[in-house]
């Protein structure tokens, strides 16, 4: 079983779901294919840019209401910290009841690496304890502790009798993967041996995983027809949000990368059903997800009836926008899942998708039921779903390539660059939404609207393009889309 | 009459093959050969320069490093010894707590900022913990500082197993930069034809046998008595054997890239030349 929470360690993803950084072929061959570990073409020479899954995990945890974060690592580790606090500020709370991420590096030194560092980490937790009273602290390692062999689980426990607080080890060490999503794995698994509490009896309640509770206002009253009581596993989520999440009748997450281990680890310590394969994002998502869960619960009819009603709602809307869109290409480049739930949903909406761009890819997750695939196979095996794709975590010049390659009208992105990349061709970008503010029909009026929209004056991309030199040499600009791949498809 | 080029050592071996008594002994009988010569410790139990002192009278340079800061005098750290050698011990941390490969590094970027390094110098020895263990004990062959290595083996297996993987350590580093082999010690554990087989050994190399070190009790008895075989009884044969092996030393010309071997072609010349055909049933050593 992938879930193993008596561990103090959660292995990386490459090693526990076969999660692989590089790709280049169709959707339909990575889904199948990558399921039975047999994918060409996923090894890569190098690496342009990435992210560390240390500053992942301690985003997550910082995000957390009640909680401080030691980071044992040198000072340059935090240099991240400022997203921590704008990330944690953009979501909503109850008045007067906002506070600050609060992370406070040991800043390890050279001399701490010879000596160990753990006299420093006592007195920082100490230092920290009495300057803010968290109600726990987790102690993030670093690649620096983690080198040097610190023993750091027993400072945890020492820490937490003198203190009175839980004091929980987080393993943050960025070595450990390629994948920065893995720093997710790290906060779950964290997060999970500190808050989740054994089952007792079932609630109606039902969780939400996810980086934030924006659009809460949307989902709650849906859940509420169906008589569940939302609760939002997200930043500002407290001790007793993870307490009441452990009674829940079912669990579903923003997306395979970020939420699948602390969902997997509801399921297996306290009984949360995991709904995984079919994500409620666009008018599809919604329809199957709501089947899934309705039935889950024995509300099917009901939940049919929710789907139906909001269709009907936001259908004009919905059909206005498709006619400004009816025969434009996005192209995509985002994270493992939302790469695929927003070809779908671009799809829905009538718009060609020539290629799409993930980040990583997990070919499974971490649901202990085997049976339920991930969200991209279920769209391949179930709708057909098949669009030329590649696996690539911030590689410029292969998304250049691409975007050279392909000319979308317009480009679904999130971070990683591409949207500076596009606006060098002219092409206009989206920040996309994830999470509660995407799902349902809703969600898909929502990014409709938006995105005829925006491209509907593109005058400032084209102004950009005109002043843009690329950086790169004759050779570099006329290589194919993909190189430097050690295999071949 | 032009001054000879600083000549920087490294001992390695595997663990208490004698690269401490072996390397405090050898440049004992340099300094008698009238060497100036500086031996820097590169072991946490700080043991290396015990016998030229006569006792762990020294504080460590990370123990200063710690305490102190970067403000420290040469003079506190460096101690003179027997012949005039100058000790200098790295130290590093308790068993178990942080990394003293990081340690060796900072403590040798100490000394080189600390001037310890003087032109008057003819010899600086570095005595390194075991094996290559990682790339902190790696350090004074991969930086340069230490051009020439010598290996202290035994007939044993694991002496051979670890010199051979010292060897594929040197090698790495040789096809980079300019460090050789300057040849095998044999600090002699009597076992069966060990000489063959160390000749045997330094051959597939591509190296020497520098010398051949018999075993004797008296580095024992100068050991208990914190000194020098050459300092306790410089009349003694064994005192003549190291005074031979820095003799041999001072005129080695011969520095290679070695040929490290595969763990088969180890164990073929184990069987060729340790094993004695005329002794079946005695395992006395």
């Amino acid at each position: 079983m992938a879930v193993n929470l008596a561990s103090t360690d959660v292995p990386s993803r490459e090693r526990r779901l076969g999660s692989i950084t590089g790709y280049c072929g169709t959707l339909k061959e990575l889904a199948n294919d990558g399921c039975k570990k047999c994918l060409k073409n996923r090894r890569r020479d190098f690496q342009t840019s990435s992210n560390c899954a240390h500053t992942h995990c301690i985003n997550q945890l910082a995000g957390l209401d009640g909680t401080l974060v030691v980071d044992h690592a040198p000072i340059g580790c935090a240099g991240a910290q400022i997203c921590f606090t704008s990330v944690k500020s953009r979501v909503p709370a109850p008045p007067g009841a906002l506070e600050h991420a609060r992370v406070i590096s040991t800043g390890l030194t050279e001399s701490d690496t010879i000596f160990g560092g753990l006299e420093k980490l006592r007195e920082t937790a100490r230092l920290a304890f009495e300057r803010h009273h968290p109600r726990e602290i987790y102690i993030a390692t670093s690649c620096v502790s983690a080198i040097i062999g610190e023993d750091i689980d027993s400072v945890c426990r020492e820490l937490s009798d003198e203190l009175g607080i839980p004091v929980e080890l987080a393993a943050a060490e960025g070595l450990k993967s390629k994948i920065w999503a893995s720093g997710f794995d790290a906060y779950c698994h964290a997060v999970s041996r500190a808050r989740l509490v054994d089952p007792g009896d079932k609630k109606a309640t039902i969780n939400f995983i996810g980086f934030s509770n924006i659009g809460r206002q949307y989902v709650e009253p849906i859940m509420a027809k169906l008589g569940l009581e939302l609760i939002c596993l997200t930043a500002t989520a407290t001790v007793e949000d993870f307490e009441r999440a452990s009674h829940s009748v079912a669990t579903w997450g923003q997306c395979g990368a970020q939420s699948s281990y602390l969902a997997s680890a509801l399921e297996v310590k306290c009984g949360v059903k995991y709904f995984q394969t079919h994500l409620p994002y666009g008018g599809i998502g919604f329809e199957r997800f709501m089947r899934d869960l309705g039935g889950y619960i024995g509300k099917e009819e009901l939940a049919l009836k929710i789907v139906e009603d909001e269709k009907a709602k936001y259908a004009k809307t919905i059909e206005d926008a498709k006619k400004t869109l009816a025969g434009k290409t996005g192209f995509i480049a985002l994270g493992a899942s939302f790469a695929y739930e927003y070809a779908r949903l671009l799809r829905e909406l009538g718009v060609n998708v020539p290629h799409a761009v993930a980040y990583h890819y997990d070919p499974k997750l971490d649901n202990p039921n085997e049976n339920e695939p991930v969200a991209a196979y279920a769209d391949v095996v179930e709708l057909g779903l098949d669009i030329d794709t590649s696996v690539n975590d911030g590689q410029s010049l292969e998304t250049r390539q691409l975007i050279k390659k392909y000319k979308p009208d317009f480009i679904m992105t999130r971070g990683h660059g591409a949207n500076c990349i596009a606006s060098s061709f002219g092409v206009p970008s989206y920040n996309c939404e994830i999470g509660l503010l995407l799902m349902g029909y809703r969600g898909l009026a929502m990014l409709a609207t938006t995105l005829a929209d925006a491209i509907s004056n593109n005058n400032l991309y084209r102004k950009i393009a005109k002043t843009y030199d690329a950086p790169y040499t004759e050779y570099y600009n006329g290589l194919p889309t993909h190189s430097f791949f050690r295999e071949e498809a | 009459m032009v001054k000879q080029r600083l000549r920087q050592i490294a001992i390695y071996g595997k663990g208490g093959i004698g690269k401490s008594t072996t390397t405090q002994n050898l440049t004992a009988g340099l300094s008698q050969l009238g060497k100036r010569i500086m031996v820097v410790g590169c072991d946490p139990k700080a043991d290396s320069t015990r016998l030229l002192l006569g006792g762990l009278a020294q504080k460590t340079v990370l123990d200063t490093l710690r305490d102190r800061g970067q403000n420290v005098d040469l003079s506190e750290l460096m101690k003179t010894g027997f012949g005039g050698i100058r000790c200098v011990e790295s130290g590093g941390p308790e068993p178990g707590v942080g990394c003293a490969g990081r340690g060796i590094i900072t403590s040798i970027g100490l000394l080189e900022n600390l001037g310890a390094y003087t032109d008057d110098l003819d010899y600086v020895f570095y005595d390194v913990l075991g094996d290559v263990v990682c790339g902190g004990f790696a350090m004074p062959i991969r930086e340069g500082k230490a051009k020439e290595i010598y290996i202290v083996a035994s007939g044993e297996m694991m002496a051979l197993y670890a010199a051979n993987n010292i060897s594929k350590g040197i090698r790495r580093y040789a096809e980079k930069g300019g460090v050789r082999l300057g040849g095998i010690i044999c600090n002699s554990r009597n076992v069966d034809r060990e000489e063959e087989l160390l000749q045997a050994f330094s051959r597939e190399l591509g190296a020497r046998l520098i010398h051949f070190l018999p075993r004797d009790n008296i580095v024992q008895r100068a050991e208990i008595r914190r000194k020098t075989v050459i300092d306790y009884d410089p009349d003694s044969r064994q005192a003549n054997e190291y005074r031979d092996l820095a003799r041999h030393i001072e005129e080695n010309d011969m520095f290679v890239i070695p040929n490290p071997m595969t763990q088969e072609r180890l164990e073929e010349i184990l069987l060729e030349y340790g094993l004695m055909d005329n002794v079946t049933e005695d395992y006395t050593i």
